[in-house]
């Protein structure tokens, strides 16, 4: 574990320095997120005004969870994004065989390679924002609740990347479905709505995304007391079987990986 | 395994419509009007912003950035085929294709979801409706030229174009026809080019625009294309200096 840490170190370092050696590119990408995420909240503060409630969601729950969201995806564009965008090209230029060699967990290798430290600023945003509409809705703002919310979004995170890197170790197959990644990004931005929503389009499409409304919507739902036992625990299992299963499958991969000559 | 990706990028498209669709659904389930807007007026807008975007926003002009920068743009330059005129057909090709597999989706869609739909008859309204999207797909083709240009100077054209989009997906009416904005940034998004790539186009559609409004619109947005293309050309203009000099 200690050494992963100090791998994980080496890595967040090297991002770092790249970052310095595209400073503009930085400076850029950094003005994007920030614009994004003051947008993202800009639209849902409109299109939530006049009214009280949708689905069972209260107007400041919803604005809250468009907060939890960018929380959310900022810590996973942070951490994992950039990987999974590399994955393709790792797969089809057969430099996993290098990770492979190497006496380290591949799919750590690929998961976290590189840091986006850009995305950051969403993260911040996101807590800003929080604080702020919890503030001005009177919500009590205990620290207790706040560190629980933060465990369960890091929960739901897990679930969140378990099931990216399901659906992306197809790519050992597939590796010119580059598709596959971006269509994973719509995915993820579906969590920033309730899942309600997806029920009352259709039953089948709700059940198909259940794993998904989970992500944000128990945490941030905790955050106003309304989860149940049940509704975390929910989270919590999928979140350890889906990680589970992404481990048994990328290990099933790459059986198939090393068995075909590449 | 390029049909296989087809097909996803096919799903996505959808799939951003639908999410955009369920969520004004819900806003609507609620309640009989929004900002002066019925629930039939916004639907088809959502609907028809993703045919739009189809024509106006749909482009080949993204690889001019790297065309440059990898000294490609040398074929052209010898070509007797001029740089501009290749790009302005293969991007009619391009939106074409788009446009046929949206129309497809869109009908799809239709059957499935059955939304109550406005349909405009009133034939001088559409005849201004198809002349805003004709305008409006020429300032994006030169919005995006422009972006690409920047390749005669810097090895990085992605992070300002994709700062664009950020801007664009708030701005150009996508998500939301603007003028739900409140009055002080629905005025600045008058102003700014983003939203005659799609909020004018199917507000004219709508027929919800008297003539002032109409005369204004189409104004300020030719002003926009005129503008476009002289910086287009000058910075055309200064570029190749740059890459000729460069011995390429």
């Amino acid at each position: 574990m200690k050494q992963y840490l100090r791998v994980y170190r080496v890595y967040a370092k090297m991002s770092l320095e790249a970052l310095f050696a595209y400073r503009a590119n930085f400076i850029n990408s950094f003005i994007s997120s920030v614009a994004w995420g003051v947008f993202s909240f800009v639209s849902i503060f409109l299109l939530t005004s006049k009214t009280s409630s949708i689905y069972g969601w209260k107007r400041e729950e919803i604005i809250l969870l468009t907060c939890g969201y960018q929380i959310m995806i900022g810590i996973f564009h942070t951490l994992f994004s950039k990987n999974f965008g590399y994955m393709a090209e790792v797969i089809e230029y057969a430099q996993l065989d290098g990770f492979l060699l190497k006496p380290i967990d591949s799919q750590f290798v690929m998961s976290m390679r590189w840091v986006n430290y850009t995305s950051i600023s969403r993260i911040f945003l996101g807590i800003i924002f929080l604080l702020y509409i919890m503030q001005n809705f009177s919500i009590g703002l205990d620290p207790f609740i706040i560190g629980i919310f933060f465990l369960l979004l890091l929960v739901g995170l897990l679930l969140l990347y378990s099931i990216w890197f399901t659906v992306a170790t197809v790519l050992i197959w597939l590796p010119r479905l580059s598709n596959i990644i971006e269509l994973m990004f719509n995915v993820s931005g579906m969590t920033r709505y309730p899942g309600e929503l997806y029920k009352h389009a259709s039953e089948y499409l709700f059940f198909f995304l259940l794993p998904i409304t989970l992500v944000v919507a128990t945490p941030v739902k905790f955050l106003f007391r309304r989860t149940s036992i049940i509704d975390i625990s929910e989270l919590f299992a999928f979140s350890i079987i889906f990680f589970l299963l992404s481990r048994k499958f990328w290990k099933f991969a790459l059986r198939y990986y090393t068995s075909a000559s590449s | 395994m390029y049909r296989l990706n087809f097909v996803m990028w096919r799903v996505r498209m959808v799939m951003q419509i639908l999410v955009v669709y369920f969520l004004w659904w819900a806003i609507f389930s609620q309640r009989q009007e929004f900002f002066g807007y019925t629930q039939s007026l916004i639907l088809t807008y959502i609907l028809l912003s993703s045919l739009v975007r189809t024509l106006v926003l749909g482009t080949t002009t993204m690889d001019i950035g790297s065309v440059i920068n990898q000294g490609n743009l040398s074929n052209f330059l010898l070509r007797p085929l001029h740089f501009f005129h290749y790009y302005i057909a293969r991007d009619i090709g391009d939106k074409l294709l788009n446009f046929a597999f949206a129309i497809g989706e869109i009908t799809l869609l239709y059957i499935i979801l059955r939304p109550q739909i406005f349909i405009q008859t009133h034939v001088i309204t559409l005849l201004f409706f198809l002349v805003a999207i004709v305008i409006g797909t020429i300032l994006y083709f030169f919005f995006s030229l422009i972006f690409g240009f920047l390749g005669f100077w810097t090895p990085d054209v992605w992070a300002p174009r994709f700062l664009s989009f950020v801007i664009m997906e708030f701005f150009a009416g996508g998500l939301f026809p603007l003028d739900i904005l409140p009055q002080p940034l629905f005025s600045i998004s008058q102003l700014l080019p983003f939203s005659y790539f799609l909020y004018f186009p199917l507000k004219v559609y709508l027929g919800q625009l008297n003539i002032t409004l109409l005369l204004q619109g189409f104004t300020i947005e030719i002003m926009w294309v005129v503008g476009l293309i002289i910086f287009a050309r000058f910075l055309w203009q200064k570029g190749l200096k740059v890459y000729t000099a460069e011995g390429r």
